[in-house]
């Protein structure tokens, strides 16, 4: 770990415990990185990161001369890091903000994320956004999403779903629809449809199956097994 | 008594702080170093003391902040203070109000 990353970890220490955000919290991660950049020029050989003192003074100090109280609320970050990221943060104090391969808080950022407003690789929480999953109130992926209201290119489910190739839903539009209202090429709707082949539930398997022969001549028989597992 | 000289110290940051920037652009650490020279050793500040007094005087737009120039070495550039119009203005307002609080004081405390 270089310098610079150390020095960053420091100033995180210290920003943990003071709380402010936005615009006063850029400014002060800026000074205090500005600071240790001073001492470490006119200090040589000395650590700067020592020089600045222990993270919960400096926070203390900074918290009394804002005028903050105390944070309140939990917060765990693992010491064990994959590129720089720490493994597991869970922060869950007013206004957090959780960023690890493993997060959770009001707002989280990780691979894997739970939050009020989740964003990562799998995301699970009220409003999510995943790369590859989204679970959530409202949902947004890339390739599947569940959630009242359910986004994503690949395959969405949930009261609202839409995406580009699958959705199973109340409303549901994709390629392939089905839903009690759909629109699709291929929809499959129980009170209103709107697409080139339509099937009319209760349907029989069969009949899906021909639709979506017709729609899709070339679909392989694993996507043909997963667009039928409803039926 | 430590927590008076610490609440005397901290009543007279703010002027001299915004008196130092009024004399010449300075960055913070700098102004840390500075301070603690020309009162040998009497102003010797922290991060965590100075930074807030500049927020709270940009805030009540009596400096604002500028980058400097970006070195090699540093993730970022220096950020320079500079007083404004306004904070020329409150120097002057404070020198009076120093003179009159220091004159006062004396009345009592110095005889």
């Amino acid at each position: 770990m270089n310098k610079n990353d150390d020095y960053k970890k420091y100033i995180r220490k210290v920003m943990r415990e003071i709380p402010v955000y936005g615009k006063k919290k850029r400014a002060i991660e800026t000074d205090l990185l500005n600071s240790l950049h001073e001492r470490e020029q006119l200090n040589p050989g000395k650590n700067p990161i020592e020089l600045m003192g222990e993270a919960d003074q400096l926070s203390s100090e900074f918290r009394d001369n804002l005028g903050l109280g105390e944070v309140r609320g939990f917060e765990y970050q693992s010491k064990k890091e994959w590129f720089n990221i720490p493994l597991v943060h869970i922060n869950l104090r007013p206004n957090g903000v959780a960023k690890g391969i493993f997060a959770l808080g009001p707002v989280a950022v990780g691979a894997v994320s739970v939050g009020a407003v989740a964003i990562g690789l799998l995301s699970f929480g009220a409003f999510t956004f995943g790369i590859l999953a989204a679970l959530g109130a409202v949902a947004f992926s890339g390739l599947i999403s569940l959630g009242a209201a359910a986004f994503s290119i690949g395959m969405s489910m949930g009261a609202v779903a839409m995406a580009n190739y699958y959705a199973i839903g109340a409303f549901a539009q994709a390629n392939i629809a089905i839903g009690s209202v759909a629109h699709g090429v291929v929809a499959v709707f129980r009170e209103s449809g709107q697409g080139d082949l339509m099937v009319q539930l209760p349907a029989l398997r069969g009949d899906v199956l021909m639709a979506v022969k017709a729609a899709y001549p070339g679909i392989s028989q694993f996507w043909l097994n997963f667009v039928l597992f409803p039926f | 008594m430590k927590d008076t000289e610490k609440q005397l110290r901290k009543g007279v940051l703010d002027i001299l702080i915004l008196k130092l920037i009024s004399e010449k652009d300075m960055y913070g650490y700098e102004l840390m170093k500075f301070l603690e020279e020309k009162s040998r050793g009497y102003y010797t500040l922290k991060e965590g003391s100075l930074y807030p007094v500049l927020y709270r005087l940009e805030d009540s737009l009596l400096i604002e902040n500028y980058p400097g120039e970006a070195t090699g070495k540093r993730s970022v550039p220096r950020k320079y203070y500079k007083i404004t119009d306004r904070g020329l203005e409150a120097v002057l307002m404070h020198k009076k109000q120093w003179d009159l609080f220091v004159e006062s004081s004396n009345y009592i405390i110095g005889e």
